[in-house]
């Protein structure tokens, strides 16, 4: 047993020499470091999105393309420089300013994207009549897409018109579309009551885009999208009643012909707001006056 | 135990020996920087080669050269991260910035960060003159190209997507004055872009690919989409079809084409544009490619008019004229309609106009089952231009059933089915002489129908008159429904 343990011990001495003599030779001293540290040429609008967004909310307005930000098999280009700072503005009136009224100085700050794509046109989605107009991804970044085909100037809502592309091209598509997503967030950081899902269990579907908005309205659906999936429900209820005067909402509610359709759509309503009041003790329709008339007044 | 000590031992032995073998091995420095500090070099130098040129670069950019055809950009880059740039892209060439940025990726790449005209390559709505390149694809293209290399001054880009089939390449303008001479060139590439996409002459006229080598002479039928800038030309012989497919960018010369066309084993890329015979030829080793308009079709398909026996369409072949134009109708047959519209706008001292005419054609009957129908349109705007205005009555002129000889199609007017409108016919004459040529119509395949403001999937053809008294041919396009 001795001899056993003497053996093993000279053994184990010989390999710690070897490993312990080996790298006698290596240079230890650290040098400066190797990685471009260079600051980065800031124009006149990066600087107005550090001040506007980086600094104060710790969000990132992304305009400059990085294949990395999307798809790389979809046809997507950057917007014209020109368009992002109206775009940004819109932002902070439509969003941001109405949420911190409401929710405090620190709601935007705690609960947000960190950081915004902004593509320019529009994103079709293959094999497929559809475009994509937004994706959220895991609660950190939106990206929004047909910033160049945008026209500042104009509301229109799905009931204004048969063409969806002309709601797309008023500001109203973008901005539902951030509400859409930023609902998306708020249910990534506390999840709706799964009791929504059974208000209208039996109508939800893949082919969503078959049908018209109307359709889905007479189905208890504020929009098309939303008869995607329960997830897709209540942020459409979010995006739309938040897009619209609380009349203007009320009236597309009444609207409705089947009263079934009109009482699923009222109960909905009734989970959002009590979802803002009991999570995040906001009056959600105190917040609807705010965004409607924030748009509003963007376009005059 | 001892056994044990035995396995130990061995173990001792392999280990050093495993720890010492390379000892004396020499150790070669394939770089004597870090991998960081190389890819800034990289970075670097690209950032510099592209500040190098003041007066900026010509890029011609092949955006997939198995679908869509080249254009030109002209970019000159800045320091403060812009890049302003004027296209050949369409008819919108003003001079824009936008920033750019030199990134290190995969490897170097130049980044186009904001839009401007090198975007309009991945447009996915991107449109000639109302005409959709391909919904939600556009010309395919990217924002990003992967840096390839400097061949004395030149700069080859890939794109990551269209690794086989896209170029960018870059080549000093050698300007003294960017912005005047980059539109200056921008206006001759346009100008020779639309040489090569509709024919300078009033006749009808024949887009060919012809080749002329030691072993002959032999004429390609030359298809070319001027909206996605892509032809494929077509050879049929009894035997064989033949089709070469490449894309077109045109030059300061004439036009280029990618892939390079080969043909007999020869290799023709660059075209140059000889004003007096109104050809785009390229030459080598003795061999010529050209591209031109000529008065005769490539060659008769005689599989061609065997097509108008069978069905194609109730309705037969309808030539319209709010449809849009086709270079392939010859302004002959414009300036006809005009007369027969302008007779009947006199004659009747009303406003209508035509608006078209459909040839419905029947092999067996003589009881009127082959006819043509005039279609009439209330001009009350007066302007010549079928602007979405009353639609006027439908006049027709009976003829003998329809025959094929030789590869053309005869026809022989009989008369008006409606004698009450047989005051029309005197009016109507030119076209009925042109549907009746005695010398018969060749007729062609032309693919799906597609002019300059729509695109049906229709099938297309057109009929000539073969006029043997030479007094100008005239040519229809149209479609079959």
């Amino acid at each position: 047993m001795k001899d056993n343990f003497l053996n093993r011990t000279f053994v184990i001495a010989i390999i710690l020499a070897v490993f312990t003599t080996s790298c006698s030779n290596v240079d230890d001293s650290v040098g400066p470091s190797q990685i471009d540290t260079t600051p980065p040429i800031l124009n006149e609008l990066d600087l107005y999105l550090r001040n506007s967004f980086v600094i104060p909310y710790n969000i990132d307005i992304q305009y400059k393309w990085d294949i990395n930000d999307t798809s790389v098999n979809r046809f997507l280009h950057p917007p014209f420089q020109s368009n992002v700072k109206p775009m940004a503005t819109l932002l902070q009136d439509v969003w941001i300013a109405p949420y911190t009224a409401v929710g405090g100085v620190n709601f935007i700050k705690n609960i947000a994207p960190r950081e915004f794509i902004l593509s320019g046109g529009f994103n079709y989605n293959p094999n497929s009549p559809t475009i994509t107009l937004g994706i959220a991804e895991a609660g950190a970044r939106i990206t929004l897409f047909n910033l160049d085909e945008l026209d500042y100037s104009s509301i229109v809502y799905d009931e204004d018109t048969n063409n969806d592309f002309e709601v797309q091209l008023s500001i109203v598509g973008p901005i539902s579309t951030v509400h859409h997503e930023y609902g998306h967030i708020l249910n990534q950081n506390v999840p709706f009551d799964p009791a929504f899902e059974k208000i209208t269990p039996g109508d939800y579907t893949a082919q969503w885009f078959n049908r018209s908005n109307e359709q889905a309205r007479e189905l208890g659906f504020i929009t098309a999208y939303a008869s995607n999936q329960p997830g897709e429900d209540f942020v459409e209820m979010i995006a739309q009643m938040l897009v619209r005067t609380r009349a203007d909402y009320d009236a597309l509610v009444n609207s409705i012909s089947s009263q079934q359709a009109k009482d699923a759509i009222r109960l909905k309503e009734q989970f959002v707001v009590d979802y803002y009041q009991d999570n995040f003790d906001i009056d959600f329709y105190a917040l609807q006056e705010l965004t409607s008339q924030a748009l509003i007044d963007a376009v005059n | 135990m001892k056994r044990i000590f035995k396995t130990q031992y061995w173990f001792v032995l392999l280990a050093m020996i495993c720890l010492t073998a390379c000892q004396d091995d020499t150790t070669e420095e394939l770089f004597d920087q870090s991998p960081s500090v190389r890819a800034d070099q990289q970075t670097n130098e690209l950032k510099a080669l592209l500040l190098s040129q003041p007066n900026g670069y010509r890029a011609e950019y092949f955006t997939k050269n198995d679908e869509r055809g080249g254009f030109t950009i002209y970019m000159q880059f800045n320091a403060d991260g812009t890049v302003r740039q004027t296209s050949d892209f369409d008819n919108q060439t003003a001079l824009a910035n936008s920033l750019y940025d030199v990134r290190f990726g995969t490897t170097v790449e130049l980044v186009f960060s904001t839009r401007n005209h090198i975007t309009k390559a991945v447009d996915p709505t991107a449109q000639i003159d109302g005409v959709s390149v391909e919904i939600g694809t556009g010309y395919a293209g990217t924002n990003n190209f992967q840096f390839f290399g400097n061949d004395n001054g030149v700069l080859s880009f890939r794109d990551i997507r269209n690794s086989e089939t896209a170029t960018l390449t870059l080549t000093p303008t050698n300007f003294t004055d960017f912005d005047s001479q980059s539109l200056a060139e921008v206006d001759v590439l346009r100008e020779n872009y639309d040489k090569l996409s509709s024919p300078q002459s009033d006749l009808p006229t024949y887009p060919v690919l012809e080749f002329d080598n030691s072993q002959g002479n032999t004429r390609f039928k030359f298809s070319f989409n001027e909206v996605t800038r892509f032809s494929t030309s077509r050879l049929v012989t009894s035997n064989a079809i033949t089709d070469l497919e490449f894309g077109i960018t045109p030059t300061l010369e004439g036009l280029t084409v990618s892939p390079p066309l080969t043909y007999q084993g020869e290799v023709y890329e660059d075209f140059t544009y000889n004003d007096e015979t109104k050809r785009y030829v390229s030459t080598v080793n003795g061999t010529t490619a050209s591209i031109y308009y000529d008065f005769a079709a490539a060659y008769v398909n005689p599989n061609d008019i065997v097509v108008l026996e069978q069905d194609l369409g109730a309705s037969g072949f309808l030539y319209r004229l709010n449809l849009g134009k086709n270079p392939l109708t010859s302004g002959t047959h414009d300036s006809m309609i005009n007369l027969v519209s302008n007779s009947f706008n006199q004659g009747l001292n009303l406003n209508y106009r035509v608006s078209g005419y459909q040839l419905i054609l029947d092999f067996e009957s003589n009881d009127c089952d082959t006819f043509l129908v005039l279609q009439l349109y209330n001009d009350v705007n007066n302007n010549g231009v079928n602007d979405g205005e009353a639609i006027g009555p439908n006049i027709f002129y009976c003829f003998e059933a329809a025959k094929i000889n030789d590869g053309k199609l005869f026809l022989t007017y009989t008369g008006i089915s409606n004698p009450g409108l047989a005051f029309t016919v005197p009016w109507v004459q030119p076209l009925l002489d042109f549907v009746g040529d005695p010398d018969g119509l060749i007729f062609s395949r032309e693919g799906s129908f597609s002019t300059n403001t729509a695109s049906f999937g229709n099938t297309a053809g057109t009929f000539t008159s073969v006029d043997s008294e030479g007094n100008g041919e005239i040519r229809v396009y149209g479609l079959f429904f």
